[in-house]
């Protein structure tokens, strides 16, 4: 009996994903013919992931190269059992398959790019819900701050690396006038948020990113303070707290729910 | 100004390097169309122009990710609740997918890849459009895919699929003039003929460019619509009328002003083709 | 009053400070106004394949075959480095 629908399709998307042998037999025409066209399906596969990834990882792109680059997103897109019909998620794992990436091993700093790129494009496609403002902080009466929890925006992401890849990313953003190092080993912590359209991503002092990983992890705000102090001794949250919500770092802050109360 | 959820005339495929300039200029096109992947995040900048521009133009979603007619229906129901999400923040005037297949188990492969054109894909994908059109509450259209080979296991020609499938599900159909050509060239298949099976006129209209290749003609959307493609158009709108077209563009994308007078060269062929209908025709 | 209390007083000052005296921010001009245009991944046009695409799709199945060296922008960052930051 001939193969169904679904074994046709599994032999033609095997035939794509394996590049064993061709199943040319099951297409009309010559069989030479035919898998010179479903070589064409299979360029659209990487052409596809190609697309994919350069999209949301422009400065990698500029790092490997083209040629590199679009061979890496080959190896990626068939190591990766991608699963969704959207390519704007495609990247997702892309940070995870680079840290075990051999060619790239000569260059540890590129999952940590990867990781940022990846923050940046969420933050792009990330929900538009509204920032606390600083009239909404100032509402909450003062004696109920330190034990409040801050949950930070949606589009927030902190990355740490033991690599420059602040600078890094910097120097490949046009017009904003740094050079790459010349050496990319060095700390970095990083913000990044949408204050409105456009996904950014600053330097964050010790401090203030000690803070923001405390109130991350659901610290409440005098302790996430009192950590930033510690991290950086000249801290001053009289300057940090209302750049944070300026910038649209913050989505709430509850204050705690008094001993006793039922909820 | 609300625009009516009923569209015509002649449009553009909306692209993100073009953002700028429709919210500065809003350009004369009587519609656009978008692909509906792109507006699958939860929000940002891509969903607030489209709310933007809604306000001033009828919308057209095109599908691109669902590979309606993939026998695993392991992706689908999902994909289609994203869909369904941009239908109703949007109220489109049009929602189209391909009549191709995309996923197997475990895996989805991101690409428009041809159909079987078999009894039993004529049933999984009628059985697809129904859920789809249940789920959205309202017609999906399906479009003729261009495709670089066709399966010994066909038994029904593209067009003679969706004319029964539009008789079995009242799905409408978008019918891709370029794509007709694409696969006459590579199939050998009449175009001509592929047109006389549709025994009522697509709701919608496509056209883009393609690129002649040593192996195959290739549907790259990169290009001016060819002479051939022209010819086809006037032919299809002598038969069916005039319906609503769009230019689609996404490979080395130019000025919006040449996709704008692309549209109006269709509307300008359209016109041309009525009037020596009537000629003939009386 | 605590550590704590004196650190939560400062931002409250700050912020109270900065509510006053609405900022630059408000004066960023259009062009913050736009976003990024991305083009999305996601479209129905097929590559054009013929040279890189597709011939190299044929062949690189072994990943020992892997023949590309990453030579963009990262070649003026130096050679081979190890994870550890130690070089």
């Amino acid at each position: 009996m001939a193969d169904g629908l679904a074994a046709i399709q599994r032999r033609m998307a095997d035939g794509l994903l394996d590049g064993g042998a061709d199943p040319v037999e099951l297409f009309r025409g010559p069989p030479a013919a035919c898998a010179r066209r479903l070589a064409l399906y299979r360029g659209n596969l990487t052409a596809n992931w190609q697309r994919a990834l350069a999209g949301a990882y422009p400065v990698l792109e500029a790092l490997v190269g083209e040629e590199f680059f679009r061979a890496m997103a080959r190896e990626y897109g068939r190591s990766h059992d991608y699963r969704d019909g959207d390519l704007n998620r495609f990247g997702a794992a892309l940070a995870d398959f680079l840290a075990g990436f051999e060619p790239l091993a000569g260059h540890p700093y590129m999952p940590d790019v990867a990781r940022l790129e990846w923050a940046l494009h969420v933050a792009h496609y990330g929900a538009d819900e509204a920032a606390m403002s600083l009239a909404e902080l100032a509402a909450i009466a003062p004696q109920s701050l330190v034990e409040a929890r801050v949950h930070l925006h949606p589009n927030v992401a902190l990355i740490a690396s033991q690599w420059a890849i602040g600078r890094i990313w910097q120097a490949h953003q046009p017009g904003a006038g740094v050079t790459l190092p010349s050496d990319p080993r060095g700390t970095s912590r990083l913000i990044v948020y949408r204050p409105r359209w456009r996904a950014e991503c600053r330097d964050a002092g010790a401090g203030e990113f000690a803070a923001l990983l405390a109130l991350a992890s659901g610290e409440c705000l005098g302790d996430a303070l009192e950590q930033a102090s510690a991290a950086q001794p000249d801290f001053d949250p009289g300057d940090a707290v209302p750049r944070w919500l300026e910038e649209g770092l913050w989505l709430a802050a509850t204050p705690p729910t008094r001993y006793g109360e039922q909820r | 100004m609300n625009p009516t959820t009923r569209l015509s005339g002649y449009g553009i495929g909306l692209r993100g390097c073009h953002y700028r300039d429709f919210l500065d200029l809003r350009p004369a096109v009587d519609w656009i169309e978008v692909h509906s992947e792109n507006f699958f995040g939860d929000g940002g900048w891509d969903l607030h122009v489209l709310d933007r521009l809604r306000a001033d133009y009828p919308v057209s979603l095109h599908g691109v990710g669902l590979g309606i007619g993939s026998a695993s229906a392991e992706h689908f129901d999902a994909h289609l609740t994203c869909i369904a999400r941009l239908v109703a923040r949007f109220e489109p005037a049009l929602v189209s997918e391909h009549l191709s297949w995309a996923a197997i188990p475990g895996r989805h492969l991101n690409d428009l890849l041809p159909m079987p054109l078999t009894f039993e894909a004529l049933d999984l994908v009628s059985e697809r459009v129904d859920r789809a059109q249940s789920r959205l509450g309202r017609q999906l259209l399906l479009e003729n895919v261009s495709s670089h080979l066709r399966f010994a296991a066909d038994c029904l020609e593209e067009t003679e699929f969706l004319e029964r499938l539009r008789q079995r599900t009242g799905c409408g159909l978008l019918l891709d003039v370029n794509n007709l050509y694409v696969n006459q060239c590579n199939h050998g298949e009449d175009a001509i003929a592929a047109m006389a099976a549709l025994q009522s006129a697509p709701a919608e209209i496509h056209l883009a460019g393609h690129l002649v290749t040593e192996d195959s003609v290739v549907d790259h959307h990169g290009d001016h619509v060819a002479e051939p493609v022209w010819a086809l158009y006037m032919a299809a709108v002598r038969r069916f009328g005039e319906v609503p077209t769009l230019i689609e563009w996404d490979t080395d994308i130019p000025a919006l002003e040449v996709l704008v007078a692309e549209a109006d060269k269709a509307r300008a062929a359209a016109a041309h083709a009525v009037a020596m209908g009537e000629l003939c025709h009386g | 009053m605590n550590k704590r209390q004196f650190l939560v007083a400062a931002a409250i000052a700050g912020i109270a400070a900065a509510a006053a005296n609405p900022t630059m921010a408000a004066d960023e001009g259009k062009e913050k106004c736009f976003g990024i245009a991305k083009a999305g991944a996601n479209d129905c046009a097929s590559a054009t394949g013929g040279h890189a695409c597709a011939g190299q799709a044929k062949k690189d199945n072994d990943p020992h075959d892997w023949k590309f060296v990453a030579k963009g922008t990262c070649t003026e960052m130096g050679g081979s480095l190890k994870a550890g930051g130690k070089g």
